[in-house]
């Protein structure tokens, strides 16, 4: 996988910058979207199967609902779960410029397993739309949960490698796969999060969208209620022991008081989702609001900014590095080009009288008051410091309340500096 | 009454966690990485605006076991003259005429040192730089422990480098 290496140029400290929050945008777009599309098929397909071994219509209706309300159209996939991974890839690849890691490499199986995963799903939502030969539709279901679950355990590895910077050197790709107890509490982080947004997703999209319930019978919908809100509570219930796990699998590097903080605000939310979530399977008359479905979405920007947090402490050093490289290159660069402009720059007696006949004679005699005062009077000032009279020339200011200001006049440097040393030379003469 | 009591659970539940997290946080000490040491010494700054290679001050790194402190002669050498106004130089010279050890807190401690031997000159005959373990120390204006030395780090290095994995190499 060189020429992936290859692919990418080392990045400027601003670049760097702005790459930190790049991610955290791609992460709070793409994880939303991928947590529906993970649950409503992984869901969609356990129902199909319990629909074929209890031969029941109605759970093939609650496989079929899952799909229709959860799996969007062709387009999002496309747009909000493959492109971000692939966006990822390459800003990745700024990121570990030059680490020697197998980041980039794993993004890009995970990126190539997960658009399997995705158009396999589209394949599964048309196979139940279309009410293809069963066969069909359970291949392509089981197909789709087995490469998006193989996907995101890869990403999972990928971003529990990144937390260890000591291992950087030593994974050099899939042959020292990481099987740490980091990356299984990682990815049953991110699984059984998915499971409880989808759940929340599907409340939400049932119960806040007013065309869905005029047209669904009232025993269906009871029923979606029980079966999205149970899913969703015993998930949720989940957060708290895998954020603990996670947390503690951690390597120290990535741990500060900021994430143990944050750690306990997404605790508290959970809480009051909870709390939320009991009450209406509690009480069928409590409708379910979109607050819950709202509060999972925070709570699910909290943990990727903890998570983010994390990388960031863990990677610290690494960023370091590539800023003060960026910072040598840029001072270099500078210095390169002032020495440049300064051997650009002539001092020529022809071009110093041409600015002189051109411009400051409009104003200026030698020996009389014009616009502005006579040469004879300023320049006694400035003989032996022609540094000053350029200054002068390249900022005038008004010096003598006797005359106006001298404007600007817009100058080259190799104009400056000729017209000074040119009236110098004719003041010395004349004197 | 059937209700309150499952929310008492779902709570309960709650505050466990919260205080296990607080209690994980309370007994991991930052300092541990990054701690405060009795002198500001900038790493960065003598690296890349002085120009001094590690082992400039770290002598004893390619032929003992242990990297070495700096003793306070090797300070001295220079900031008998330089900077000397600084508030930290001043500290140094404080010490340096009260003929006092400068209390430095070792960032680098192996979590069993007892049981582990550990050699850096064997590691610097092998061809390993000093980044490899400590990280970039050149961009640490704070010294920061970024490795985690455990056992399964040391041995996954040393099986990618065809290095001695017998427990005897390390644990005599």
């Amino acid at each position: 996988m060189d020429f992936v290496e290859n692919f990418f140029l080392p990045p400027s400290s601003d670049h760097l910058f702005l790459i930190k929050y790049l991610i955290l945008l791609i992460y709070f777009i793409h994880m939303p979207f991928i947590s529906l599309i993970i649950g409503g098929t992984f869901f969609s397909l356990f129902f199909r199967i319990l629909a074929v071994l209890n031969n029941s219509s109605f759970y093939y209706r609650v496989s079929d609902f899952f799909v229709e309300k959860l799996i969007f159209r062709k387009t999002a996939g496309i747009i909000l779960g493959v492109l971000p991974l692939v966006i990822l890839t390459l800003i990745e690849g700024q990121v570990f410029y030059d680490a020697h890691i197998a980041i980039v490499q794993f993004l890009v199986y995970s990126t190539i397993l997960v658009a399997m995963g995705i158009t396999m799903v589209y394949f599964y939502e048309a196979s139940i739309r279309m009410r293809f030969n069963s066969v069909v539709t359970f291949i392509s279901g089981a197909g789709s949960v087995f490469f998006l679950f193989l996907g995101y355990f890869v990403f999972c590895v990928d971003s529990s490698l990144i937390l260890d910077p000591g291992r950087w050197a030593v994974v050099k790709g899939f042959s020292d796969f990481l099987f740490s107890w980091n990356v299984v509490a990682r990815f049953n982080h991110f699984i059984f999060t998915a499971f409880a947004v989808s759940g929340a997703g599907l409340l939400f999209l049932t119960f806040n969208w007013q065309e869905t319930q005029e047209k669904l019978e009232a025993g269906f919908l009871k029923q979606i209620r029980k079966i999205a809100g149970g899913i969703t509570l015993a998930f949720t219930l989940l957060q708290p022991i895998l954020l603990f796990w996670n947390l503690v699998t951690m390597p120290a590097i990535s741990l500060s008081e900021s994430v143990f903080s944050i750690a306990v605000v997404v605790i508290l939310l959970i809480f009051i989702i909870c709390v939320h979530l009991y009450k209406i399977l509690q009480d069928q008359r409590v409708k379910p609001s979109n607050r819950i479905f709202i509060l999972f979405i925070i709570t699910l920007i909290f943990i990727l900014a903890n998570d983010h947090l994390a990388r960031e402490n863990s990677i610290q050093n690494h960023t370091a590095l590539l800023t003060s490289r960026a910072l040598e290159v840029e001072n270099e660069i500078t210095t390169e080009r002032e020495q440049l402009r300064a051997a650009a720059i002539k001092v020529d007696p022809n071009l110093g009288k041409q600015v002189f006949e051109n411009q400051c004679l409009s104003c200026h005699r030698f020996d009389q008051k014009v616009v502005g005062p006579p040469y004879n009077e300023v320049l006694l000032k400035y003989s032996g410091d022609e540094k000053a009279l350029e200054d002068f020339i390249r900022k005038p200011s008004k010096v003598n309340p006797d005359y106006p200001a001298m404007p600007q006049l817009g100058l080259s440097e190799s104009e400056i500096k000729s017209v000074a040393a040119y009236l110098l030379q004719v003041f010395q003469e004349k004197q | 009454v059937h209700r309150g009591i499952g929310l008492k659970i779902i709570a309960t539940y709650f505050v466990i966690f919260i205080t296990l997290i607080l209690i994980f946080g309370f007994f991991w000490k930052k300092d541990d990485l990054a701690p405060r040491q009795p002198i500001n010494f900038n790493h960065q700054l003598h690296i890349q605006k002085v120009g001094l290679e590690c082992t400039h001050c770290h002598k004893l790194v390619e032929v003992s076991q242990f990297a070495g402190i700096p003793p306070l002669e090797t300070c001295m050498t220079c900031h008998k003259a330089v900077a000397t106004d600084r508030p930290e130089i001043v500290k140094l010279t404080r010490y340096w005429e009260e003929k006092k050890p400068i209390p430095w807190i070792r960032v680098y401690n192996l979590p069993v040192r007892k049981y582990v031997y550990f050699s850096h000159k064997r590691h610097i005959k092998a061809g390993f730089e000093c980044l490899n373990c400590h990280g970039e120390v050149k961009v640490m204006p704070v010294m920061k422990r970024v490795r985690q030395l455990e056992m399964g780090w040391c041995m996954s290095c040393h099986r990618e480098n065809n290095g001695p994995v017998d427990c005897t190499t390390c644990h005599k």
